[in-house]
């Protein structure tokens, strides 16, 4: 039984040296080749030297009928029905308008091909369907800076469409879960336990190990259409370094796993992009895209940070929030949110904290109009009766019409009891 | 519980713990810790915990769940992390220090948590049932999947604990179906 | 979906019958002229040794097309025609009546193999009853499709790789219990003017072919078990 387990754990640290041999020349292939995605006459971009062997999507290419893609295609055809009417696709049109523009402008003669939706999940991804479907996550428009930011993302998943990301890592998915059924009933047979368990974790490992690579290519690409979109190159690694800020800032980061992470460490990622940046700038005028940015998703940014405040992981959206500050985009609502934060934490010395933001955000001429009612109950929380009462009162005087104000003066009303 | 439906994860939580009990209509019934009702028709009952859920047609088309006297500390509602036993540590939890306003906050980020989209709670406002000043709203929200429901709710804070009756269905038929029952539940509620 | 298709497949070894139907009615009612078939959902795959399942975009289009072909024949003798084109096939996110009527009826069929099939869960409330709707909303697909019932049809049909066939001699040996390819679906039949669920059909087996227009007729007949007449 213990050569069995040693057996695993060799696997996995095999797994691991392989992964990180790995370098900037992932990145770096779609700069060299940088014609496929861009010339309507394509060249075929298999190369001998580079580790994967399919060639790229051409335009409008839709997969034969009998082929394994097509199935997989036709899996994820089902799943994009249901993201048409999932619950938490956001559908407001000028948001979905905005978002297309910029694949449009990135992907250029592939446009037709890719289908976005933007699905209301306060965390910062995207991803791409084998069959041109784009899911963009609500908590990516709340992160991201300006369009070029934003822009880095996209041009990273339709990366991962052109190169076909996703039927790579089903094939290879495919034939490690057959290796690994007879692995694990011969493990079964000797009579090891729990063995199952390692063996998933090698087939994650090495998995992980595979997809990492697509991310570092995707990456190569994100960067490459930034440039040719006439965006700022040197935007795509600022949204790693926010990120990194951001991951830090919660306390449970450690040193990311291997295995529960299939990106390169975003480090790695910041650095490469930053190298790689100067080699695309051209010397057109480029844009970072921050006004047009800013007057699509400011008027939805209260909405996605409710979201965010709901995943209840205080220290990053601290710092998160400290990030969106520095930015300086309508700092009353962040400082608002801000005291939301503190209100929610209930941490020692939390409605101090809260009570200074909500004032800052007062101070800062155009607070959201609630700040009053939670300014009340932060102070009765705090033992301040008074204080409260005052506030409440405050806060049904400016906003007479308001639903709540039979509850509030319901409140009001026990606490002269 | 990111993966899966509301209501879904409710039907597997309860059950895991051995099925249906008819509620006989026209009858008083203790839920449980002091809180009495009477419902018109015939429902079937079930638990999980201190939570109680009722339901006619199935928990997925109408359902009705009671929160008896939740104390500090208390999930209003536990929540699974994708259907396992695991409790998901990052809902917020019942203070007693909490009024009527961070109840309904409390209970929108419960709801959230438990799967429901674009969650709008509407229509705050103080209600009298079991001879207590309580609140009442109601509240729309998308399943996952989109399927749209609508609820209604009321709630009372009692020495420092909360009650709340909680009730949800489909908005095609399923909602009105035992709306009417569910007001009858709240207008007959007793809490000792 | 992945509910329903769990919930299938945890019955689809565990008994003993290939289908078991429900029904309030053992006749359509008179003067049905239209079925129309909503928004049928049907995937076949290859289950590898691994145990997982490669889809089969080619084998899947031919099996829609057997299945709704063996439908319309089996309705002919009931002097019924089959509604089933594009429109009812696709579900259009911007009609949301429709939508969500179709959303209702994957929760009621969901609540069905729950409530209904599954002995531990019955609600006592509905003891001895077969008693389902999806409420007179669904009279808006009547005259959308000009049709008296709606047929709603789920099937995933899995077939074994000579890999997974291999495997599951090699765990036989070893007393290790490995499951082969299953078919397993659901159909139901809504009366267009109550929104009631008048049949009801549960498909589990480990066997059947949904290849060939030949083979489909055998799934079809189980499918349709105790259909209205």
């Amino acid at each position: 039984m213990r050569v069995f387990l040693k057996c695993g754990c060799f696997c996995f640290a095999a797994v691991v040296l392989t992964a990180c041999q790995m370098n900037k020349a992932v990145y770096e292939r779609p700069l060299i080749d940088n014609d496929i995605i861009l010339s309507s006459e394509s060249k075929s971009s298999t190369s001998e030297s580079y580790p994967y062997s399919i060639a790229s999507l051409q335009p409008q290419q839709r997969p034969d009928v009998s082929s394994l893609e097509a199935g997989l295609w036709m899996s994820v055809e089902k799943a994009e029905k249901k993201s048409q009417t999932a619950g938490n696709r956001v559908t407001d049109k000028k948001l979905n308008d905005y978002v297309r523009s910029i694949v449009c402008r990135l992907a250029k003669e592939y446009c037709q091909d890719i289908r976005i939706y933007i699905m209301r999940v306060p965390m910062f991804n995207a991803s791409m369907y084998p069959n041109g479907m784009m899911h963009i996550w609500t908590g990516l428009l709340l992160r991201a800076r300006n369009e070029a930011q934003l822009a880095t993302v996209l041009g990273h998943e339709i990366g991962h469409y052109l190169r076909r990301h996703s039927l790579q890592r089903f094939k290879t998915y495919m034939n490690t879960s057959n290796s690994l059924i007879f692995a694990q009933m011969a493990l079964a047979v000797a009579g090891a336990p729990a063995v199952g368990d390692i063996m998933n974790i090698v087939a994650r490992g090495s998995l992980a190990a595979f997809s990492r690579d697509h991310e570092r290519e995707a990456d190569g690409y994100g960067l490459l259409l930034l440039a040719k979109g006439g965006y700022d190159p040197f935007e795509a690694s600022k949204i790693w370094k926010r990120s990194i800020r951001e991951a830090k800032a919660d306390k449970k980061y450690s040193s990311p796993s291997i295995f529960n992470s299939t990106h390169p460490q975003s480090e790695e990622r910041m650095k490469v992009l930053n190298d790689l940046a100067g080699r695309v700038w051209t010397d057109e005028t480029v844009t970072t895209g921050l006004d047009e940015y800013k007057s699509v998703i400011l008027p939805l940014r209260a909405s996605f940070l409710r979201d965010e405040l709901d995943q209840r992981n205080f220290s990053s959206t601290e710092e998160l929030l400290e990030i969106l500050i520095e930015d300086g985009a309508n700092l009353s609502e962040l400082h608002f949110f801000k005291g939301e934060m503190y209100r929610l934490r209930r941490k020692k010395g939390d409605l101090d904290k809260a009570l200074n933001s909500y004032r800052e955000s007062l101070a800062l001429g155009n607070p959201p109009s609630v700040v009053h009612r939670q300014i009340g109950l932060a102070l009765r929380r705090q033992g301040d009766a008074q204080g409260a009462k005052d506030s409440l009162k405050k806060y049904l005087e400016l906003n007479p019409d308001v639903e709540d104000a039979g509850v509030i003066r319901q409140i009001i009303e026990e606490s002269e009891e | 519980m990111r993966n899966g439906i509301f209501i879904i994860l409710v039907a597997t939580i309860l059950s895991s713990c051995g099925g249906y009990k008819l509620v006989n209509k026209g009858k008083e019934i203790e839920v449980g810790n002091s809180m009495f009702t009477t419902p018109f028709n015939d429902w079937n009952s079930s638990k999980d915990g201190d939570v109680v859920l009722w339901t006619m047609d199935g928990p997925m088309l109408q359902q009705i769940i009671f929160v008896k006297g939740a104390e500090d500390g208390d999930y209003l509602i536990p929540v699974r992390v994708n259907g396992t036993h695991t409790l998901d540590k990052k809902v917020p939890k019942f203070k007693k220090d909490m009024t009527s306003i961070e109840v309904v906050e409390l209970f929108e980020s419960t709801f959230k948590r438990l799967g429901a989209q674009n969650l709008e709670i509407s229509n705050v406002r103080p209600y009298e049932a079991a001879k207590t000043k309580g609140f009442r709203f109601e509240f729309g929200f998308l399943t996952k999947d989109g399927l749209a429901k609508s609820g209604s709710t009321y709630g009372i804070l009692k020495n420092k604990r909360l009650f709340m009756v909680i009730y949800s269905g489909a908005n095609i038929h399923y909602y009105d179906k035992g709306k009417e029952d569910f007001e009858g539940i709240v207008r007959s509620l007793r809490i000792l | 979906m992945r509910y329903i298709l769990g919930a299938l497949m945890s019955v689809a070894l565990l008994s003993g019958c290939v289908t078991t139907s429900f029904y309030t009615s053992k006749k359509l009612a008179p003067e049905t002229k239209h079925i129309a078939l909503v928004s049928p959902d049907v995937e076949l795959s290859i289950l590898n040794a691994g145990g997982m399942n490669e889809p089969q975009a080619e084998w899947t289009k031919l099996a829609e097309e057997h299945l709704s072909n063996s439908i319309r024949k089996k309705l002919k003798t009931l002097n019924v025609t089959l509604v089933d084109n594009q429109t009812t096939r696709e579900l259009q996110a911007g009609d949301s009546q429709e939508v969500q009527l179709i959303k209702l009826h994957q929760a009621v069929g969901s609540t069905i193999l729950e409530h209904q099939y599954n002995q531990p869960f019955r609600l006592p409330s509905k003891k001895g009853k077969f008693e389902w709707t999806l409420g007179k909303d669904v009279r808006y697909l009547k005259e959308k499709y000009g049709a008296d019932y709606a047929l709603f049809i789920y099937v995933r049909d899995s077939y074994t790789s000579p890999g997974r066939a291999t495997a599951i001699v090699v765990a036989a040996l070893f007393g290790v219990g490995i499951q082969g390819g299953v078919q397993i679906g659901f159909a139901s039949l809504v009366d267009l003017n109550s929104g009631d669920i008048v049949w009801f059909n549960r498909l589990a087996r480990t066997s059947g072919d949904l290849r060939t227009e030949k083979s489909s007729r055998e799934t079809v007949s189980l499918l349709l078990n105790n259909f209205p007449q």
